[in-house]
């Protein structure tokens, strides 16, 4: 019995160290859960659906994740530990980030994160679900055991930067091309409103916007388009006869690759004489989610991670404004204009055509631009499952690597019948030409742009076989 | 004796909960109710090789969400 009660007293006392020990909250818990680029990605997730929310078009949409992904490296740039370089002096007008106090005690994950927001904050409107945000990511280093002094000199010094890159924002000639309007020319062969809203073209003014690495929004000329004609033999009309015959005769596989990349962030909808709007991603919200699906994949840090949120969205930046300046400077009319007024009237595109001129494609142009980048970071290890359209109804589409994905994004909108074939080719190698010089200004490497074969970029696509059929 | 083992196995399996949160392996926060989790599924993805089944990207966004509340 006494042997007993020997054995049960060491027992208990072994079970209770065990117990205490477990129960004890390490003081760097807090790292794990903050320093997760998994949480990087979650915000960023969460920036994406408030930019939905409120309804910003693509090249507006670009900018704020631009700016706010910016904000966040150049906060982690700051940490001696790592090896990320400052892009002061290297994005244009960025030279006044601040740097941390010598005393400061700062975990520069979470400081990231809270000049993400700030920044993120600043550019949206939906400022009750930014501020929600904001505190649950205060919370949670808190709740984790962030030690008081780190937390205060890292809100304080995400907040810092935040301002800076705030500050540096407003003189990108943003809010002076605000309220700009497109006059339509109605001349033959011009951009013309589309059905079914007939909304004005979007952001004529954005070319005049500061780029950030390219030395002007035309740095990258496209050739021109053929030339407009309606003569039957024309290559304008064979065109146009190309894009409407691709659309009549879409199968499964092509619809599906259309809708995924549809990323129209306001779809008029009328039935009868109810009107209404639906809201989705954009397209540089669509890569957003890209770019944290490969960074996951490749096991990236906290570091890299957001590296590679902020090149993507430099280079999505910098080739909206490009695209833009092609669009406005040829003002091509779309392909629903020509077929319904030199071919067929009744003819429909199976996408929704964007208010802007057509030539040329700005989803495929910064989709080269982000796949490029994305391949150089991670090294040509860009095999993803793009899980991102859920929320919309649309299977997950898997991807050899990142460039097959933006060869996929250029079909899409030649099935969805909103642009001429001619069009999607040029603005992906536009595309990659601006993803090789974001990388070759913010690393110092070279990279070559190899332009691909069109036997190469047929072969490339379409990818991947249905998860799903959809009929 | 009987008593002692009892108070014990309670003991272990408060703590055991409180540490780990559920069987994932999440680390329970100390207030507010807020959990950080980071679940053994999210790191077991493979580079390049993706067929039906396999967790997504959205599952993980959907998984920190819940575990962390956003």
């Amino acid at each position: 019995m006494k042997k007993n009660t020997i054995y049960y007293f060491f027992f208990f006392l072994l079970c209770s160290a065990i117990a205490i020990s477990s129960c004890k909250q390490k003081n760097n818990d807090y790292e794990k859960v903050i320093h997760d680029p998994l949480l990087y990605s979650l915000v960023m997730h969460k920036l994406n659906y408030v930019v939905i929310y409120d309804i910003f078009t693509p090249p507006v949409a670009a900018r704020i994740f631009a700016y706010s992904n910016l904000a966040a490296y150049e906060v982690l740039a700051n940490d001696k530990k790592h090896q990320l370089i400052s892009l002061q002096g290297k994005v244009k007008g960025l030279n006044n980030i601040p740097s941390p106090g010598i005393d400061s005690k700062i975990d520069y994950p979470f400081a990231s994160l809270i000049a993400l927001l700030k920044v993120g904050d600043n550019l949206t409107f939906s400022a009750d679900t930014m501020r929600l945000l904001t505190d649950s990511v205060k919370a949670l280093a808190k709740d984790n055991g962030m030690p008081d002094e780190i937390f205060d000199g890292s809100v304080a010094y995400g907040n810092q930067v935040a301002d800076s890159v705030i500050s540096w924002s407003k003189h990108d000639n943003y809010a002076q091309t605000r309220g700009a309007t497109f006059a339509v020319s109605n001349i033959e062969g011009h951009w013309a409103p589309t059905p079914p809203a007939y909304f004005p073209a979007v952001e004529p003014l954005w070319p005049t916007l500061r780029c950030m690495v390219m030395d002007s929004a035309n740095m990258f000329p496209p050739p021109p388009p053929p030339a407009f004609s309606k003569d039957t033999s024309s290559e304008f009309y064979k065109m146009a006869v190309d894009v409407m015959h691709t659309g009549n005769t879409l199968d499964s596989t092509k619809k599906w690759i259309a809708n995924f990349w549809d990323c129209n962030s306001f779809k008029m909808h009328i039935e009868g004489h109810a009107m209404f709007a639906t809201k989705a991603m954009t397209p540089c919200g669509h890569w957003m989610e890209i770019v944290g699906t490969i960074a996951k994949n490749n096991n990236a840090d906290f570091y890299k991670t957001a590296s590679a949120y902020a090149g993507a969205s430099i280079g999505i930046y910098d080739a909206f404004i490009c695209c833009w300046y092609t669009k406005y400077k040829f003002d091509i009319l779309r392909p629903e204009t020509y077929i319904n007024r030199y071919i067929d009237q009744a003819w429909m595109p199976y996408l929704q055509t964007p208010p802007f001129p057509e030539y040329n494609s700005a989803h495929s142009t910064i989709s080269a631009a982000a796949a490029t980048v994305l391949g150089q970071i991670f090294k040509n290890n860009t095999a993803f499952r793009d899980s991102s359209e859920r929320d919309w109804g649309w299977p997950d589409r898997t991807f050899k690597n990142s460039d097959e994905a933006a060869i996929e994004v250029s079909y899409s909108r030649f099935y969805g019948g909103i642009h001429y074939k001619n069009s999607v080719l040029t603005a992906y190698e536009q595309g990659k030409k601006i993803g090789n010089l974001v990388m070759n200004k913010l690393t110092g490497v070279q990279y070559a742009f190899t332009k691909p074969t069109q036997k190469q970029i047929e072969s490339n696509h379409p990818n991947g076989k249905p998860i799903t059929t959809i009929h | 004796m009987r008593q002692t083992l009892l108070f014990t196995f309670v003991l272990l399996l408060f703590c055991g909960i409180s540490k780990y949160g559920n069987a994932q392996g999440c680390v329970t926060s100390r207030s507010a109710g807020l959990r950080a989790c980071l679940t053994k599924k999210q790191t077991t993805v493979q580079t390049g090789t993706y067929k039906d089944g396999d967790t997504a990207f959205a599952d993980y966004l959907i998984n920190l969400g819940y575990t962390i509340r956003f």
